[in-house]
């Protein structure tokens, strides 16, 4: 069985919303480092972090984030 | 005051840490390399000058691996520093820094089983962990720069 990895929608709706990573990166209480590691799919984020990111783009986490 | 959080001039504090750690890492190889070659000169008894240099040295080794696995900090905190990828590099930086250590007591037992007894070696055994912390900690940080 091969393994799934965790991809993102993050970049996309973070644009479709009109805010720059410092910004969401305030709005969720994470640095901006953060939203950029996790964009480029380098830092897999926490499931409460996941929920926070989510409801600040006004997304449910699966539309977000999703198995490739 | 927008324009002034945008502005690319405007201080990032984990990039200042970052800096601050690897400066203190090449301090730490510069003056620690030094102390090394004079080690010959200290198997005679140490003069205060040798034993300040090397508490120096001891008081860096810590700070660096304070600095890059805990959330160790003077003053007021900024949340935005401890959040979860850093506590995540944190925890992946003290676990390189657990290895290193641990392979440079396995190297100074064996120089020692060989018949080398110089008390500096103790001091490189801190310098290893606390180097093997900070690269690692810098690396990561480096990432989403």
């Amino acid at each position: 069985m091969s393994e799934s990895e965790l991809r993102n929608r993050l970049r996309e709706a973070r644009t479709e919303a009109n805010l720059t990573q410092a910004e969401l990166a305030e709005r969720v209480g994470v640095s901006r480092k953060t939203i950029n590691t996790v964009e480029n799919c380098v830092f897999i984020p926490s499931t409460l972090l996941a929920l926070k990111l989510a409801a600040s783009l006004g997304k449910r986490v699966d539309e977000l984030f999703y198995l490739a | 005051m927008n324009a002034a959080a945008n502005s690319p001039r405007k201080k990032d504090p984990a990039a200042t840490r970052r800096r601050v750690i690897t400066n203190g890492m090449l301090m730490l190889l510069l003056f620690g390399g030094g102390t090394l070659a004079a080690t010959s000169e200290f198997s005679s008894g140490w003069r205060t000058v040798e034993i300040v240099k090397v508490t120096g040295l001891m008081f860096l080794s810590m700070v660096i691996a304070l600095r890059s696995t805990t959330n160790f900090h003077f003053g007021k905190r900024d949340q935005a520093l401890d959040d979860e990828l850093t506590r995540a590099n944190r925890a992946s930086a003290a676990q390189y820094g657990f290895w290193a250590m641990f392979i440079a007591v396995a190297g100074i037992f064996i120089a020692e089983m060989s018949g080398v007894h110089e008390p500096i070696l103790m001091l490189m055994m801190l310098a290893a962990g606390a180097i093997g912390a900070g690269a690692r900690f810098a690396w990561l940080e480096g990432r989403g720069e």
